[in-house]
């Protein structure tokens, strides 16, 4: 290997993680071509990208090793031509290959679109060097780069929009002369200060006191500053204020947010309007959902990630988080304090603000919840929390914000697919077992298996619709969830005070507790529920097999006399209606007695142990009942409306 | 000096990094009042050791016991009682000197406002500056200053030298060190890890040296400038074949001869004394010559 591969793999090795991440942000987009998978999409060629970009010089700054790069005997414009070429090679692989995934769904960019993307990701390739340097951080080198390039992209569309120059649909919204020119001018000047500042880079300080986010110029009103500087005393006040000092760059991206927000409102009031003036229908014509998700969802993951990993990444990155387990102050306080702020922020920056904004906004026309639904609203809150919480996790695990934040989708879909395993292991493993050795076959496991179903208030047809509606998901998602939270807190208590090893392997190995639990809770619940469902099963396949054939001979209440009940037996069933060999089991020699009956309003039906069957009948004339007698000695109630075909179960009585 | 409880006691400690052993059974005993110097070469597990007294690293066997608590079960009482500064000082960049001293004045109980601005005084340093401003040194000139004014019984310094100029350092170690085991003697205590061992000569009581984890020697040091001696010998021809197997370390000069011995330099000099040397003599050695002679024999 000779000495310049080995640099070259030097660069890369870094960037091979982040390569990875974004590669696998794709994979939403191809498996669910939803719009909230286009979020997921866009996150990875808006910020992956950036971040991708700005890791060569980023990662030097973190390991504090430029003085170490710039002091060895070789060229700076060689160090910055290497640097970009890595750089070149792994952006536009990684921009080529979400490209390709958004095109193998279907969606097809035009000539247009396609010079957009083409232009973002020159200009995000040459100006990432220049704002690293000027950041002297990864974290802020990407945020300059993207705010920059937004900031770029606004005038120029607002002057397009107010000379009504050439409106295309959303995602092409400006001229592509003018965009290709100034994205390319752009990209053209950035190449030259990265260069010009490499150049002329000076190595001020070893620790991370130089990064510009954490200890640039403070732009906060004086009273605010002076409220949140530290005094002699009050320590947990004083850890409050360091904190939100610490959060700094996350109120910066909520304020960004926040604009944002208001446009959305302003856009989505205008388009709910329908109103037919120039500036509406122009409003109108914007693909709404589209810029909802991509704006909302990903100013959302951002400030709700960066929220979680920031402060306690940027703490290890610099030695303060290790110098604050040595003063007189318990790491659980500390470790608390911490997690709460973190999920304050997120919770304010990614979701309080945008839901008043649009609470507020739908009040103004009316319905407060005109833009946002209530239901919506607390799902945004539980998967703000959740996602500020699993960042948070990310950064007691690993070292520094960066390596946080590019750990936060792999641990959460190693999560997600540790649950599913569960899911999918529970019903294969209880397959298995039926299908050695069927313990049902035994009327009376089957029915102490089936009452278990009473202990826990479940009615067997409730069961089946539970089921089949798929109602099981909120539940399993709480069992999985919460145990699987539960450890995760304890963790990241037990790992915010350890001394950290900066290894993949490290956080793999922590990693693997919380998806053993996910899968076992899956495993379990999943297992269970087709545990006890195949006891029903048999019974409730005779059920309605049974139904099936009384239907049959009996269609209707005119042949039914109240005197004298119809008498059927199995065999008379067995003439109308295929009956399996389970039911014939299950119905042994039974009886079945038909006869008209009243519609039940209220109260008890069917007998005592199932008092509450579900749906009631339609018309309380015309129908009739049975009562089918089981080989164990139990019956089951079944009333029967002739008119729209549907029957009521009773459940199995004792 | 009394007290049964010993300020710092270490008990067979030991410590991995994963196979890389950095800490083996290791036991130290600080008694109040001592300034007690932990020596080794870079990575002899100093700094691991200091990390597992202040709970930053758990033990994986062992005992570490500070004023006879258990840092791993009274983490708070623990940390109160002493003060530390690490090797590698980092502060909050956007706070001010100032600001940097109120935020660790408000988790003590007592903090000594007048030692603190005469240190800043002393050491130069300007209260309203920036510390993502300060030169490394400075922010281990502030570091001192933070471990200095709380007043604890226990200060503990890991390499606290690295970074300070000449002057700083033998002020710091002569005035700053010096008035703070004399603000209560006999009663404050100083752990103090170097490999900088000539700048603390005068202020160690108790040493130990340790290397690749080991403990290689543990001395009271006035016992060790008695015990480690260099002989040296001038003869009026090369030196005579004389039995030194007993010398630590022994070097030949033409005619002269330079033992290194531990103990026994009495019974060596009355043998060399036979030989009729034309000069003998023999001197202590620095706390410095006996790190290099135990682990050069080592």
């Amino acid at each position: 290997m000779n000495v310049r591969t080995m640099r070259f793999l030097k660069e890369a090795r870094p960037m091979l993680w982040v390569w990875c991440a974004i590669a696998l942000l794709a994979g939403p987009r191809l498996m669910h071509p939803y719009d909230w998978t286009l979020a997921i999409w866009a996150i990875g060629y808006f910020f992956g990208i950036p971040l991708l970009a700005a890791l060569p010089f980023g990662n030097e700054f973190q390991h504090h090793t430029l003085s170490l790069l710039l002091s060895q005997p070789v060229g700076r414009i060689r160090i910055w031509g290497e640097k970009l070429s890595i750089t070149v090679v792994a952006a536009v692989s990684a921009a080529l290959g979400l490209l390709l995934a958004l095109r193998a769904t279907s969606f097809l960019p035009d000539g247009n679109e396609t010079h957009v993307a083409v232009a973002w990701i020159v200009a995000t390739i040459a100006s990432a060097t220049f704002w690293t340097l000027l950041a002297r951080s990864t974290v802020g080198g990407v945020a300059l780069t993207i705010v920059v390039q937004l900031f770029l992209y606004l005038p120029v569309d607002l002057v397009r929009w107010r000379y009504g120059i050439e409106y295309l649909s959303f995602g092409s919204t400006i001229s592509i002369p003018t965009i290709t020119f100034v994205f390319l001018c752009y990209a053209a000047v950035m190449l030259w200060l990265g260069w010009r500042r490499l150049a002329r880079f000076q190595v001020t300080g070893g620790m991370a006191g130089d990064d510009l986010l954490t200890a640039g110029p403070d732009v906060m009103p004086g009273a605010l500053v002076g409220w949140l500087r530290c005094r002699p005393s009050g320590q947990t006040v004083n850890l409050i204020r360091k904190e939100l000092r610490l959060l700094r760059p996350v109120w910066l991206i909520t304020l960004l947010a926040f604009v944002g927000w208001i446009g959305l409102t302003v856009f989505g009031l205008v388009h709910e309007r329908g109103s037919t003036s120039p500036f509406t229908l122009r409003v109108a014509s914007v693909n709404w959902p589209a810029v909802v998700w991509i704006v909302g969802v990903t100013s959302t993951l951002i400030v709700a990630i960066l929220a979680g990993s920031l402060s306690l990444g940027e703490e290890r990155t610099s030695g303060t988080h290790a110098w604050h387990m040595t003063l007189p102050v318990s790491a659980a306080r500390q470790w608390i304090i911490k997690l709460l702020m973190a999920l304050c922020a997120g919770l304010v920056g990614a979701w309080l603000l945008p839901i008043l904004l649009m609470v507020a906004g739908g009040s103004l026309f009316g319905s407060p919840f005109k833009l946002v639904e209530f239901n919506f609203g607390m799902f945004w809150l539980v998967v703000v929390l959740l996602l500020s919480f699993a960042s948070f996790w990310c950064a007691c695990a690993a070292k520094g914000t960066v390596s946080a934040v590019l750990w936060v989708f792999p641990v959460l879909i190693a999560l997600y697919f540790a649950g599913e395993l569960g899911k999918w292991a529970g019903p294969a493993i209880t397959d298995l077992f039926f299908s050695r050795f069927d313990p049902f076959a035994n009327l009376r496991v089957a029915n102490a298996v089936s009452s278990m179903f009473e202990t826990f208030a479940i009615s067997r047809l409730a069961f089946w619709e539970f089921f089949y509606n798929r109602g099981y998901i909120a539940p399993m998602v709480g069992t999985i969830l919460v145990p699987t939270l539960f450890l995760a807190v304890i963790q990241s208590y037990r790992l915010f005070r350890a001394q950290l090893q900066d290894s993949a392997l490290s956080l793999v190995r922590n990693l693997l507790p919380l998806a053993v639990v996910a899968f076992l809770c899956s495993f379990s619940f999943m297992a269970f529920f087709s545990f006890v469902g195949r006891s029903n099963g048999q019974e409730l396949i005779a059920l309605f097999e049974t139904i099936h054939a009384i239907e049959k001979i009996q269609s209707g209440e005119a042949k039914l006399d109240a005197a004298h009940p119809l008498q059927l037996t199995v065999e008379d069933l067995a003439k109308v209606s295929q009956l399996s060999k389970s039911t014939r089991r299950i119905l042994g020699n039974s009886h079945f007695t038909l006869a008209l009956d009243e519609p039940p309003h209220h109260g008890h039906f069917g007998c005592a142990e199932n008092p509450e069957p579900r749906g009631l009948p339609t018309l309380g004339y015309s129908w009739y009942s049975a009562i089918v007698p089981l080989a164990d000695g139990s019956h089951v109630f079944v009333v029967f409306d002739p008119v729209t075909h549907s029957t009521i179960s009773a459940g199995f009585c004792k | 000096m009394d007290s049964p409880v010993p300020v710092v006691q270490i008990e067979n400690l030991s410590y991995a990094y994963g196979r890389a052993e950095a800490v083996h059974d290791l036991s130290i005993t600080v008694r109040p009042g001592r300034c007690y110097g932990l020596f080794g070469r870079n990575g002899a597990g100093k700094t691991t050791t200091m990390k597992c007294l202040l709970n930053l690293l758990r033990p994986q066997r062992g005992q570490v016991r500070i004023f006879g608590l258990e840092p791993a079960k009274h983490e708070v009482e623990v940390k109160r009682s002493l003060s530390y500064v690490p090797d590698q000082v980092a502060f909050y960049p956007w706070m001010s000197v100032r600001e940097t001293l109120d935020y660790l004045a408000s988790f003590r109980a007592n903090w000594n406002r007048k030692d603190e601005r005469e240190l800043l005084d002393r050491f130069g340093l300007d209260a309203t500056q920036r510390t993502g401003s300060l030169s490394k040194g400075q922010r281990t000139q502030v570091a001192l200053v933070a471990a200095v004014c709380p007043e604890t019984d226990l200060l503990v310094l890991d390499e606290p030298t690295s970074g300070l100029d000449p002057i700083v350092r033998r002020e710091f170690i002569e005035a700053v060190i010096g008035a703070y085991q004399q603000g209560i003697p006999g009663h404050r205590t100083i752990l103090v890890s170097t490999h900088l061992i000539t700048e603390f000569e005068g202020l160690i009581d108790e040493f130990t040296i340790i290397d690749r984890g080991r403990e290689v020697l543990t001395l009271d040091a006035d016992k060790a400038r008695e015990r480690y001696q260099k002989i040296r010998a001038r003869f009026a021809e090369p030196p005579p074949e004389i039995d030194l197997t007993a010398a630590l370390r022994v070097r030949r000069e033409g005619r002269e001869l330079e033992l290194v011995v531990n103990g026994g330099g009495a019974e060596l000099m009355e043998r060399l004394r036979q030989h009729n040397p034309q000069t003998l003599s023999t001197e202590s050695l620095t706390l410095e010559e006996i790190f290099v002679a135990t682990l050069k024999v080592g």
